[in-house]
């Protein structure tokens, strides 16, 4: 299980740039910060403080079990406790069951982007890569076309080649969930810096 | 499920590992991608998505 931490960038403990708040329920010691990129769950997300409530509700990249992307489950916003029961009793009875007070007791959130794993199961033709490389809803001016989408990657599509892609996700109701559809755009990806 | 099209790469599809994406104050988006899975190495790249 991944772990998000609370950076506290207004204060620093002894030899950091930063302090871990102390309400994050990772132990404070050595190697217990985690990269997003090490989390199994959930991948990267936005941080922008002014809508962090709802990057943490929505936006998270979340990355389910192997065994669940297998039998064609779908990604679920929610950790991995509120994912079996959804999977296993349905969706009434695991928001009875999810702990009060662990996200402040709201109701389990439908996936925004459900999608197959790859992985072993690659031949799947519904597979789409692997790991979810969680991304922004688009707000800037240059890209229009692009405005209060969903941008987001894949990691790579077999982790032999490196091959990520970058997606696009329509803010759509349906009746199963709140987003649907995928769409292709064109845009230009400039190369304005080398890392 | 389409990837976007982005510049010479069709599908979204940018030869690299998409290691995380950046925003502005401006809202306007950065790929930063690695020719390696892990954080090493030294040709990790910063992309601007701008338009065509």
């Amino acid at each position: 299980m991944g772990k998000v931490l609370r950076l506290d960038v207004n204060n620093r403990d002894a030899g950091k740039q930063y302090a871990v708040r102390r309400t994050t329920r990772l132990p404070r010691r050595r190697l217990a910060e985690i990269s997003p990129m090490a989390c199994a769950i959930p991948g990267d997300f936005p941080s922008t403080a002014r809508r962090a409530r709802i990057v943490l509700a929505a936006w998270a990249g979340f990355l389910g079990g192997s065994r669940y992307h297998h039998q064609g489950r779908q990604l679920w916003l929610e950790h991995s406790r509120g994912l079996r029961l959804l999977q296993s009793q349905g969706r009434a009875q695991a928001a009875r069951a999810m702990p009060q007070g662990r996200r402040g007791g709201e109701p389990l959130i439908d996936p925004i982007s459900p999608t197959r794993n790859g992985g072993r199961w690659r031949k799947d033709p519904e597979v789409k890569g692997i790991s979810i490389t969680g991304g922004y809803v688009y707000r800037g001016k240059a890209l229009p076309q692009l405005a209060g989408k969903y941008i987001f990657g894949r990691l790579v599509e077999e982790l032999r080649h490196p091959d990520g892609v970058i997606y696009a996700r329509p803010r759509a109701r349906m009746a199963s969930g709140p987003w649907t559809g995928w769409t292709s755009a064109r845009s230009r990806a400039a190369r304005s810096s080398n890392s | 499920m389409d990837g976007l099209d982005v510049g010479p790469f069709a599908g979204g599809a940018i030869k690299q590992f998409i290691i995380a994406f950046g925003e502005d104050a401006d809202g306007e988006l950065y790929v930063l991608t690695n020719t390696s899975s892990a954080l090493r190495g030294n040709k990790g790249r910063v992309w601007k998505l701008v338009a065509e």
